[in-house]
This record gives structure tokens, C-alpha cells and sequence, in this order.
């Protein structure tokens, strides 16, 4: 069987790569945001993919446009 | 309905079928009921006739359709764990929507009796923010507690990142293997999607619980056929006897359909179908 390709890189070399104050923290805005906003992100299209956005997406974007502003 | 639980009880479900089924899919099975008729369900004139009954899209709540959408699935994709996650995500979210006083219609066609036992109200009549608040002042929102509780306290193993490795994607290799090599995501990233749902259920249930006790101000009433401020909206008058009769004479007969399906073509797709190993290869 070929190991799936969803696999390891370097920055995957960690077990757990979020600790559980960062994922609190993600749970926390998800929830003050949820209060705010209801329906317009707690609906099975957009909610599911909040923490994703939250602890990868937006971390990674803002690396990039750090590292972008640096290269300037 | 259930705000939550639907959304916990992949967990529960994926730690007890391992690499048998897809977890994607499984997801996909326990949203396929509602997927795209709540918007109309919210907009109807009897909310829980149309959401439940016949007439209505209360055909979505059965094991029919569960049966359905997996054979198509199995005969498209070709894949065991895809289908096998289809039908028994679906089929947990039927077993689920039993609780609330609307009910489901598990045999339908064969029977078109709804089967509830009403542990709280079905308030869809009250509009999508008005169900929310519902749901989360009557035992809807313990019942999402208590599957929150069964993901931590006995299913945390299939959140962690070695599960994850062993189980998640070699049952369904291909989209997980998809979204690495064409979307460019770590596996890092590809373990928050995973773990998505747990997230949203949880801010889900705090959100929309917060909402009815601190900004609609409804009273909290968890008791059985709670709460009792929302108007009682049962699809039938049938004693529980004439249920239980009719109930067990639908599953007879699904049973045999299903049998006979089994023998005619759908074992003829599983055979043809691969399993998780063979998919992976």
C-alpha cells in the first residue's frame, strides 16, 4: 500500500502542532464571533472551517506578507 | 433537530468503524438530511410537516435515503468507505432526529408513521434564530452536552494526530492526498479540517446557548417535551401501540427490500468496489 501523500513534511515534525491554549483561544473567538454574527458563521458552511482559517490560514498569510515586507 | 450532536457523534462513529469508512463522508452522511431544504424548511407554513412528514422532505429523515445516496455513492465512486460512511452517518442522524416531537419516518415508504419520543420540541415554526434559542432552553442542548462529553471523555483518541495518521487517511486517501498536493496544505492544516466539526459544534452549542439566555432572554426549561413556551407541534395522534404496529410492519418490509436489493445489484457494487487498501494502491 502507498502511504497516503497527506503526510509528513518538516514543519509537520511535532505530534501535536497546536497547543491547547491557542486552541482555546480559537474556541473562545469562535464564540464571542458566533454571539456577534450568529447564522452569518455558525452555519454548516462556514463554521466548520473557522478554525482551520483561524490557526493555519490566517497565521500563514500574515508570515508571508511579514516575510514579503521584510524581502522589501 | 439537533444543533450539535450531529457534529460530535462522527467522532463517536469514526472511532467504531476505524479505517471501514470515511470519515468525510460520514460527515457528509450526517449533514445529507438537511443539507440543502433547511433554508425551506424555515420558510414553510407547517415547518415540521414539511421538514418530517408526507407529504414534505420528510423522506430525507429515513433509512431509505440513506440507502439511496450510499449506492449511488458506491456506484460512482466505487469506493466501500465512502459508501459505508454515507449510510451510517446518515442513519445516526435519523436515530438522533427521533428525539425531538416531530420525529422521523424511519421506514418510509413502507411506513410513513412518524416515530419520536419527544425529548424536546421541534421548533422549527419559530424561525431559525427562534429553533436555536429553542433548542438550547429545553434537553436539545443537554443532549448536544452529552455528546460533546462522550467525544472527550471517550473518543479524544481519534483527535490526535497519530489517528489521524492511521486511521483518517488511509480510510480515504484520495481528497485527504487531493487537498495536500493541489491545495499545498501540511498536514498540519489538513488536521484542523479534520477536527473542524468538534470545534463548531462546540461554538455552536455556547453561541446559541448564550443567545437564549443572555440576548432573547427565553426561560431555560430542560424537561422532557421542553421547552414549554414553544407551541407542541406532533405530526400524529396515533397511540404508541398503533405506532409500534405500524413502525414494525415498515421495518419488515424495509428490511426485506433491502434484501432484496442486497441480492439483485448492490452486492454486485460492493464486490466490484474497493476497499480502503486497494483504494490506497
Amino acid at each position: 500500500m502507498r502511504r497516503p501523500s497527506a503526510h509528513r513534511s518538516a514543519a509537520d515534525s511535532s505530534d501535536e502542532p497546536y497547543s491547547i491554549g491557542a486552541q482555546l483561544a480559537a474556541v473562545a473567538l469562535f464564540v464571542v464571533l458566533g454571539v456577534y454574527f450568529k447564522n452569518w458563521l455558525l452555519n454548516g458552511y462556514i463554521g466548520p472551517l473557522f478554525v482551520f482559517f483561524v490557526l493555519y490560514l490566517v497565521p500563514t498569510g500574515v508570515r508571508r506578507l511579514a516575510r514579503i515586507g521584510r524581502d522589501r | 433537530m439537533s444543533w450539535a450532536a450531529h457534529e460530535f457523534e462522527n467522532y463517536f462513529i469514526q472511532k467504531h468503524v476505524g479505517v471501514k469508512a470515511s470519515f468525510l463522508a460520514i460527515a457528509l452522511g450526517t449533514w445529507s438530511p438537511d443539507l440543502f431544504t433547511k433554508s425551506f424548511v424555515y420558510a414553510s407554513d407547517d415547518a415540521a410537516q414539511f421538514h418530517r412528514g408526507w407529504p414534505g422532505i420528510g423522506f430525507t429523515h429515513s433509512l431509505m435515503f440513506g440507502v439511496v445516496f450510499a449506492v449511488l455513492v458506491l456506484a460512482v465512486t466505487r469506493s466501500r468507505p465512502w459508501a459505508l460512511g454515507i449510510l451510517i452517518g446518515q442513519w445516526a442522524h435519523v436515530a438522533t432526529d427521533i428525539s425531538d416531537t416531530a420525529g422521523v419516518m424511519p421506514f418510509f415508504p413502507f411506513s410513513i408513521e412518524p416515530v419520536t419520543i419527544s425529548m424536546w420540541k421541534h421548533a422549527a415554526a419559530e424561525g431559525r434564530f427562534g429553533d436555536a434559542a429553542a433548542y438550547y432552553s429545553g434537553l436539545g442542548g443537554i443532549w448536544d452536552l452529552f455528546w460533546f462529553v462522550v467525544v472527550i471523555g471517550f473518543c479524544s483518541q481519534t483527535l490526535r494526530v497519530s489517528y489521524f495518521r492511521d486511521m483518517i487517511v488511509p480510510a480515504d486517501p484520495r481528497p485527504w492526498g487531493w487537498m495536500h498536493r493541489t491545495l499545498r496544505l501540511p498536514e498540519r492544516a489538513l488536521l484542523l479540517i479534520y477536527r473542524g466539526l468538534l470545534f463548531y459544534g462546540l461554538a455552536r452549542m455556547i453561541s446559541w446557548f448564550l443567545y437564549a439566555r443572555f440576548e432573547v432572554k427565553v426561560p431555560w426549561q430542560p424537561t422532557w417535551g421542553g421547552p414549554a413556551y414553544v407551541p407542541g407541534n406532533d405530526l400524529s395522534d396515533a397511540g404508541v401501540l398503533e405506532v409500534l404496529i405500524r413502525t414494525t410492519i415498515g421495518g419488515v418490509l424495509f428490511a426485506a427490500f433491502l434484501w432484496l436489493c442486497w441480492r439483485l445489484f448492490i452486492q454486485r457494487l460492493w464486490l466490484r468496489a474497493g476497499s480502503p487498501q486497494l483504494a490506497a494502491t
